[in-house]
């Protein structure tokens, strides 16, 4: 009878234990850590310090401006293809890690002024980290939420949900809230506003997409075949052919003349070997060669 | 003949009611998707089992770091409370609730979701919230997460917006993925408009019902939660030494194709030349 009731007390002992860790287990990383330090990245550092490690991941999410729609992308965000030249994460205050992106501009299809609403903040950063400056012409700095940094001796790694980083050399189509007096964007529809452009014009969406999941893409793909030169020559329509005066152009035809479209005259014909005239209707005769 | 008739309106009933349970079926599970490969938050102090693992949301409290006070805690308290309820009560198709059980809990050894209050978000700067979420490094499971919300938004939105911004928060935090089409998808994980308005309408059928897919098999979901890490650039990052120069305005040759139209006629080499047909063949700018 005491065996069992010695068993029955350790048993409850050892279950008492498991549960009070089992309900522990995801708030020990607060024990440690300053009150005013919990959410900041010091206080990330230091909770990765009292486990002995060294390097943290942190997954973030953000809700950003809903795109609606491509027409409707097209019409409040500057678009534009561009290239980043360089990139630099930097610690941003207490909370935050972001990614500076210098892009180069390879073509605007579409500019529009920065779009702000009433009682939001600006979407534009208010300061530029210096060694990201000067910019040369056609250059815009562009930030990214999330990024890489050490931290009181901690690698923090923040990754942004469906937002890979973007990769230099890499050409992009960008729907940018763009500033353009300072040469900032903002990338405030998040992921469903950057693409990979190929050599070919090619566009490929930067995240992992269900069907139906982008109405960008969706667009991109039905209206513009996927494809940059498509969307182009959509939004910046080349210029007219040339316009040549047809009644010239046929006189010269009539004359047996080349019409040149490129400058719009006429390569008037060899001369008749027999006259060194123009060819004349009827031929004449040239008579016997000789 | 009767029989006939009573029989083949039968039929059509019968498809009338498959096609709107079909529909039906597909507005719920066609717009939420969930994080894949991870696990989900095995549920804080107060959990009695998987299938009521508790949530406890505090509200940072300090003076000096990201702290709540007066008037703003009454605020918070209120959204912190409605959205719990929310994640609490809604339910899908089957009228089964998520096995998430989130609680307003100020005890601060037992949070799993701190709130902190920042002036601004510096990596996105017109967000209104968001959420940093801790994985566990050698098991994958989301441990805790940190809620940010700026003092913009606590200030100039409604307890009802700010509830709705914290329901789609709290569905990243039990492994929901944003939804980037509001236009044709109705979930709490739109994205927002006007700054940091979401459109979503409320916790959907369909977002209870995707909780529950992540829990239950997480593979089955779409993408991971983090796209995939940045690569740690240091020494003021890589600057292209020789960089093309590049002008504005842009010039672009167009290339053009022309091919000429002609008749035939009673006329020298019986053909007249009616006109001619332009095709642009190619388009070359000087980048």
């Amino acid at each position: 009878m005491v065996k069992k009731f010695i068993a029955l007390t350790v048993l409850c002992t050892l279950l008492a234990i498991g549960i009070s860790l089992y309900s522990s287990k995801a708030s020990m990383q607060t024990q440690t850590i300053p009150e005013d330090q919990l959410g900041t990245l010091h206080g990330f550092a230091m909770d990765a310090q009292s486990r002995g490690e060294y390097e943290i991941d942190l997954a973030k999410t953000i809700i950003f401006e809903d795109a609606v729609s491509l027409d409707a992308a097209i019409a409040n965000y500057t678009v534009l293809a561009a290239t980043p030249i360089a990139k630099q994460s930097y610690v941003l205050d207490n909370y935050s890690i972001g990614t500076w992106y210098k892009f180069r501009v390879n073509e605007t299809l579409a500019q529009k002024p920065l779009m702000l609403c009433s009682g939001c903040p600006s979407p534009i950063p208010d300061t530029v980290p210096p060694d990201m400056l000067p910019l040369n012409a056609g250059e815009i700095l562009v930030l990214q939420p999330g990024g890489s940094q050490l931290v009181d001796g901690v690698t923090i790694n923040i990754s942004v949900a469906d937002f890979p980083d973007f990769t230099l050399n890499q050409k992009y189509l960008l729907f940018l809230n763009l500033d353009a007096s300072r040469s900032i964007g903002s990338l405030q529809v998040g992921p469903a506003g950057a693409y990979m452009v190929d050599n070919y014009g090619g566009l490929s969406p930067i995240f992992q997409l269900e069907s139906g999941d982008n109405p960008v893409w969706d667009g991109l793909t039905a209206q513009y075949g996927s494809n940059l030169n498509q969307l182009r020559n959509t939004l910046n329509p080349p210029p007219p052919p040339p316009t040549c005066d047809q009644v010239e152009e046929q006189s010269c035809y009539d004359r047996g003349g080349t019409w040149i479209f490129n400058g719009c005259y006429c390569r008037e014909p060899n001369p008749d070997p027999c006259t060194q005239q123009p060819w004349r209707e009827p031929a004449m005769d040239c008579g016997p060669a000789y | 003949m009767r029989i006939l008739l009573c029989f083949m309106l039968g039929v059509y009933s019968v498809g009338i009611l498959s096609y709107a349970l079909s529909e039906a079926y597909t507005a719920d599970a066609g717009c939420a998707t969930c994080f894949k490969g991870e696990k989900a938050f095995a549920g804080g102090a107060g959990t009695t089992g998987p299938d009521n693992r508790v949530v406890n949301l505090r509200y940072a409290t300090t003076q000096n770091g990201g702290g709540f006070l007066g008037a703003d805690a009454t605020k918070i308290s209120q959204v912190i409370s409605g959205a719990a309820n929310d994640w609490n009560t809604h339910r899908d198709n089957n009228q089964n609730t998520t096995p998430f059980n989130f609680q307003p809990n100020q005890n601060i050894s037992q949070m799993n979701v701190n709130i902190v209050l920042v002036p601004k978000i510096s990596d996105h700067p017109n967000a209104c919230m968001q959420l940093l979420a801790a994985p566990d490094k050698n098991t994958g499971e989301i441990t805790s997460a940190t809620l940010y919300v700026t003092t913009a938004a606590l200030a100039n939105r409604t307890v009802d917006e700010l509830k709705l911004l914290m329901d789609h928060e709290l569905g990243h935090f039990i492994g929901l993925r944003d939804n980037y089409n509001n236009a044709q998808c109705s979930s709490i994980m739109s994205q927002a408009h006007d700054g940091c308005v979401p459109y979503a309408k409320g916790i959907q059928t369909g977002d209870v019902a995707k909780v529950r897919d992540y829990v239950s098999n997480p593979e089955g979901c779409w993408d991971k939660r983090g796209a995939k890490p940045h690569n740690i650039v240091s020494g003021g990052g890589y600057t292209d030494p020789n960089p093309i120069p590049d002008y504005y305005p842009r010039t672009c040759y167009y290339f053009y194709d022309a091919v000429d139209i002609y008749v035939s006629c009673d006329c020298r080499g019986g053909q007249r030349y009616v006109g001619t047909v332009y095709y642009l063949t190619d388009v070359f700018c000087n980048y």
